[in-house]
């Protein structure tokens, strides 16, 4: 049996692996499924494990190799997907007792490229219940219950791609496809110490996933490096006519991280005096030292004085209500773990039409204000969260916070891709996120690959093997202790 | 999804959306984001709960079904979303500004094209 340390490589390696004959599809398989059934009983990360196909995809992509077939980097390589992604005759129960026998008779785009690029699906992975779209205040608002994060069982994941988070941060998957209406492939991937890319607004199909917010919705990577979400973007993006809201655009073009030294960029200051943990400032604010070391050229920016989260949040609201209107008229919006779920339907009918249209309306400003902003700025940095992870039995009625950045971010569509960045003084990890204009990814990837190739935060395990020692210092100046991944 | 206006209005970055913030965080938090760490939280400046408004009232009251301690929730919930409304309608806008998004009229496509 493979052992942890080949579970643990990131794509690019064990891509180099599997045509280099060392190891096989169905071996690497085999292991993953067996780590799965070792470590989910105290993750909840996967919401159902898809073996059988998994083997036999497995077993088709080592025959294709042996052929001399080469599907690319992905050939052989496993991964798991959010449970809102919908995947023929197995259920997808996007996380919510309401759907638990849900099956549908076709895979979904994403599910349909990834197949086509060889990779093999280990399952689907757990979420918060329908993506949070109706309200929750505890981490344990989905079918399969809270999500423990690796880094300290009692911590949350954060959501909505929770299981992504866990599943990728403990080894369980190379890569995961996770989504983010607002927050939830960033905040998971800050909170879980992994590198995670919520592509362009339309640069990814959507078509068969659920929908929560038309406008908002975006599936993308969640992996153990810059490197590897870039990898799997490649894979999955593309003009999809299924998708009413799918871009015709170009691929984005590869990153380079040898580019970020001639990048004008921005970093944000976000008042850690007002929330936030100082820990975690001083993590981002070292990220930023590491990187200024390291000959990048940053100058401080600030975003425009704009309502984003107030127009994002009027949008999501009708759009969430309007999502799931069936489940209200149907009652069953009452079986969702969230006692207040029914309550998001009443709520929304506040927002009258004009409210909506107005919001829309406000967005176009929002997004030609930010367009204009990255006419000035390659790349902006922040803190994917002002905080790390949360103990699991908090109630988030009690504590939350303001996110204009994400709201901007989600707002406008724009691309934006979290890297681990060091530890908050929990020993919980901390991100450094980079958001670009939108149809940019290459840009934030790029700067995000030159920092993991500055330092070594993206290649700390957690305790959740017994490992020893995965808090060491990961910083330039603390000397990275391996290569980054390259390809 | 709910919130605690108290820490939100302590958390809030920018001044101008002190008063939004809260309708705000409190869709923050469906989405996994901007729930804070709580022995983290340093203490956030006591702020007066948003009052309950007529629009909130008459929603509680006219849904079926719900307790008395979700009517509460509601006209609590419905306080917090009015005041990023508030901030959208005051946003003054020019006739010339569009809804993001295009409405494009469907091609008919038919299985033998001429």
């Amino acid at each position: 049996m493979l052992g942890d340390e080949v579970l643990y490589k990131p794509v690019t390696d064990l891509a180099k692996m599997v045509r280099a004959r060392q190891v096989s599809p169905v071996e690497l398989t085999r292991a993953y499924l067996a780590r799965i059934e070792r470590l989910n009983p105290k993750l909840s990360a996967f919401a159902t494990v898809t073996a059988d196909l998994a083997l036999g995809q497995a077993r088709q992509a080592e025959r294709e190799i042996a052929a001399g077939k080469d599907r690319g980097p992905l050939h052989g390589i496993p991964y798991g997907v959010k449970d809102l992604v919908a995947t023929k005759g197995t259920r997808t129960t996007w996380g919510a007792k309401p759907y638990e026998d849900q099956v549908f008779d076709r895979d979904a785009a994403i599910v349909r490229r990834l197949e086509s690029a060889g990779a093999v699906l280990l399952g689907k992975l757990a979420m918060i219940e329908l993506a949070g779209g109706l309200g929750y205040s505890k981490g344990e608002s989905s079918l399969q219950g809270a999500a423990h994060n690796p880094w300290g069982l009692d911590r949350w994941t954060c959501g909505s791609s929770s299981g992504s988070g866990a599943a990728v941060a403990s080894g369980l998957v190379p890569f995961a496809i996770g989504s983010e209406t607002w927050g939830s492939i960033i905040c998971p991937s800050s909170f879980c110490g992994v590198s995670g890319l919520r592509p362009t607004f339309g640069r990814v199909s959507r078509q068969g996933a659920m929908a929560l917010s038309w406008t908002l919705d975006k599936l993308g990577p969640m992996a153990r490096s810059a490197r590897d979400c870039e990898i799997v973007l490649e894979r999955i993006q593309g003009h999809d006519p299924e998708d009413p809201y799918s871009a015709d655009e170009k691929p984005a073009p590869p990153s380079d991280p040898a580019a970020v030294k001639k990048m004008k960029i921005g970093w944000l200051r976000l008042d850690f005096q007002k929330q936030g943990d100082k820990s975690v400032e001083k993590a981002f604010l070292a990220a930023l030292d590491d990187l200024r070391r390291a000959g990048a050229r940053l100058e401080e920016a600030k975003l425009p004085d704009l309502p984003f989260e107030a127009a994002a949040s009027i949008v999501l609201t009708a759009e969430v209500a309007t999502a799931f209107e069936d489940l209200h008229a149907s009652g069953g919006a009452r079986k969702l773990v969230s006692p207040d779920a029914p309550l998001a339907f009443v709520v929304a009918r506040a927002v009258s039409g004009p409210d909506f249209v107005k919001a829309q309306r406000v967005r176009t400003v929002c997004q030609k204000a930010m367009a204009d902003l990255f006419a000035r700025y390659d790349v902006l940095l922040y803190p994917g969260e002002g905080y790390t992870a949360f103990p699991l039995d908090k109630d988030f009625n009690e504590i939350a916070w303001s996110d204009p950045v994400g709201g901007a971010g989600n707002l406008c569509g724009l691309p934006a891709i979290a890297v681990p960045c060091g530890f908050g003084a929990d020993g919980m990890p901390a991100s450094l996120t980079a958001m670009t204009s939108a149809f940019e990814e290459d840009k934030g990837i790029s700067l995000a690959r030159f920092f993991q190739g500055i330092t070594s935060w993206h290649l700390k395990r957690p305790p959740i093997d017994g490992a020893a020692g995965a808090h060491a210092t990961g910083t330039a100046a603390a000397g990275a202790a391996a290569p980054p991944p390259v390809s | 999804m709910k919130l605690s206006r108290r820490a939100v209005a302590g958390a809030v970055v920018g001044a101008p959306v002190l008063a939004l913030a809260a309708s705000v965080a409190r869709l923050g938090s469906l989405f996994g984001i901007r729930e804070a760490h709580a022995a983290q939280d340093p203490a956030p400046s006591p702020t007066p709960e948003p009052e309950d408004s007529a629009l909130g009232r008459f929603l509680a009251r006219d849904e079926e079904g719900l307790t008395g301690e979700e009517r509460r929730k509601v006209r609590k919930q419905v306080a917090q979303l009015e005041q990023s409304l508030k901030e959208i309608r005051d946003f003054k806008l020019t006739n010339d500004v569009p809804p993001s998004g295009t409405f494009t009229a469907l091609r008919t496509r038919r299985p033998h094209a001429r």
